[in-house]
């Protein structure tokens, strides 16, 4: 019953981050539908989770739609269609009814175990040599030549990979959150630049500010013939000037950042269901090391989300602190930068303890 | 103290600039009070197509009526065509980010001609990007299209091919640059009220 009402409550919450959308905006369109699905689900367990129940009952009548069936013809082909799946949930029901009852448990160990079989099958080989030559040409970790994908390669595979979906955990709830200061997109003649969101005219639609540069690197206009920075906060804009080599190199930054932003969902998703499958395979089930990397996953996306937000409002402040003391910044844009790069960068660390402080609780339980 | 440039050449071009950088953020609300003038007097009840270069989801001109995304060699579009200009709605625009940064262009009703609009966004194109232009000349591919925008980081008002009488605008601004305590610039050509 608390399984369920953390569940029910929990899926609510989810609900209302569905309207979150990655520019920051809100919608509530995207609630009203999560909702739906949240309710229809409840219901529906309601309703599903009496299979057993309604089984024996069903039992009573079966005798009856024999007769039925032998009686119109015709009725027989249609029973066959049916009567694969009908056994199947009949075979099947209580476990139907755990899954349904969000016993992630049983959810886990009926789709992840007969999932394991097959990602070994497919997977591993390849997946394990390519990664040890990717691990052994960039140098992450030094594996003597001729080991199999096992021991300490599998350990460094399982640190690249912890790296990589730590960092794409972090870059993707500094996204999904809505954050204050953004990148501006290349328009016209800015190559790149920090928006804030909450400044800019209201708009007649959502009743919201719809957000304004604080900075701006443009390339050369009309009354401007070289490359510059406008901090649009300081009086006068300073239109800093700056070299075509910078404009070029902050370009490409913003375009770098900008595709990780987009890739950094399914990389996440992708480094944290491998990591699950190889620990499921190592485990032949569920065993300590899947315990410890769902512990890890888990508490990676929540260290995600608890730093980007925190990252973002102690980056704000104290890069307000330092701009107010650097006379060619000003506090705002110095807000800016630090919200920005505060998001980012307390996103990824936020993800590497989360995970790691998942794993250390996870050996802690285990061990008792 | 601000100075202002006016360059009138009637039935060819209208600009209004303000030499050097603005000073303080009262200056800057006197200056803007001058553009949404303009702005107004240009299109006032008048047929406008607004054009937005790279358009964003939070562009103004998605919540201005019939918008239209046009997609060319030059990038993309937001294109709107209103019949009959509010006032209100043209202080939205002169005061929005993107007016200021040249990336929403005011042309007459006949530029919404989709075969048009494409020499219409090179006009556009040519009188915001040319770095090595005068900002206060009209440049020597002069617009073919009456058209409304803002250069150089929001400095200079450049209006070709005016459709209204600019004597009496000018005049305006005159008075709003006395009452303001601005001066006119020895860069200015043909402002009326001074000779």
């Amino acid at each position: 019953m608390v399984g369920w009402l953390t569940a029910t409550i929990f899926g609510f919450l989810v609900d209302l981050v569905a309207g979150i959308s990655s520019d920051g905006t809100f919608s509530w369109g995207w609630v009203i539908l999560s909702l739906i699905s949240t309710i229809a689900s409840i219901f529906g367990v309601g309703l599903l989770a009496k299979i057993p129940g309604l089984a024996k009952y069903l039992k009573l009548i079966i005798p009856w739609l024999d007769d039925l069936v032998r009686m119109i013809p015709g009725l027989a082909k249609l029973t066959v269609w049916f009567d694969d799946p009908g056994k199947w949930i009949w075979k099947n029901a209580d476990r139907i009814k755990e899954i349904l009852q969000g016993k992630w448990g049983t959810w886990a160990k009926e789709v992840l175990t007969s999932l394991a079989p097959y990602i070994k099958k497919w997977t591993p080989r390849r997946f394990f040599l390519s990664v040890e030559n990717f691990v052994r040409n960039v140098g992450l970790a030094s594996i003597p030549e001729g080991e199999g994908a096992s021991g300490e390669s599998a350990s460094a595979h399982e640190t690249v990979l912890q790296v990589v979906g730590n960092a794409a955990r972090g870059v993707e709830a500094d996204q999904v959150l809505p954050q204050r200061y953004r990148l501006e997109p290349p328009r016209g003649d800015t190559v790149t630049g920090i928006r804030d969101t909450q400044a800019g005219r209201v708009s007649r639609t959502t009743g919201r500010p719809v957000g304004a540069p604080v900075i701006r690197i443009d390339r050369p206009h009309r009354g401007a013939q070289h490359p510059h920075v406008n901090i649009k906060t300081l009086k006068p804009d300073p239109h800093y000037r700056i070299s075509p080599g910078i404009l070029r190199a902050a370009g490409g930054l913003a375009r770098g950042l900008e595709a990780v932003g987009r890739v950094a969902r399914p990389v996440a998703i992708i480094t944290d269901t491998v990591r699950l499958s190889v620990a499921i395979s190592e485990d032949e089930g569920i065993g300590h090391n899947t315990v410890r990397t769902a512990a890890s996953v888990a508490g990676g996306w929540a260290g995600a989300f608890a730093g980007a937000w925190a990252g973002a409002k102690a980056g704000a402040a104290l890069g307000g602190l330092l701009g107010s003391v650097i006379p060619v910044l000003g506090s705002a844009a110095g807000a800016a930068i630090g919200g920005l790069l505060g998001g980012l960068i307390g996103g990824i660390a936020g993800s590497f303890f989360g995970s790691w402080a998942g794993e250390s609780a996870a050996d802690a339980i285990m061990e008792r | 103290m601000a100075l202002l440039v006016l360059r009138n050449q009637p039935g060819v071009v209208f600009i209004c600039g303000i030499e050097g950088w603005l000073q303080s953020s009262d200056e800057e609300q006197q200056w803007q009070h001058m553009v949404t003038r303009v702005v107004q007097y240009a299109f006032e009840s008048r047929p406008v197509t607004f054009i937005t270069v790279a358009p964003q989801p939070w562009s103004i001109g998605h919540s201005i009526p019939n918008p239209f995304q046009l997609k060319t060699n030059q990038g993309k579009f937001l294109i709107n065509s209103v019949d009959q200009c509010s006032n209100e709605l043209l202080a939205e625009i002169a005061e929005s980010d993107e007016f200021h940064r040249g990336l929403l262009w005011l042309a007459a009703a006949g530029a919404a001609d989709v075969s048009r609009l494409p020499r219409v966004i090179m006009d556009g194109n040519a009188l915001v990007s040319d770095p090595e232009g005068d900002v206060f000349e009209p440049g020597p591919n002069v617009s073919k299209t009456e058209m409304l925008l803002l250069v150089a980081d929001a400095h200079v008002i450049h209006w070709s091919l005016p459709g209204r009488d600019v004597d009496n605008l000018e005049a305006e601004l005159l008075d709003m640059m006395q009452r303001f305590r601005w001066r006119l610039s020895q860069e200015s050509r043909n402002p009326r009220r001074l000779e």
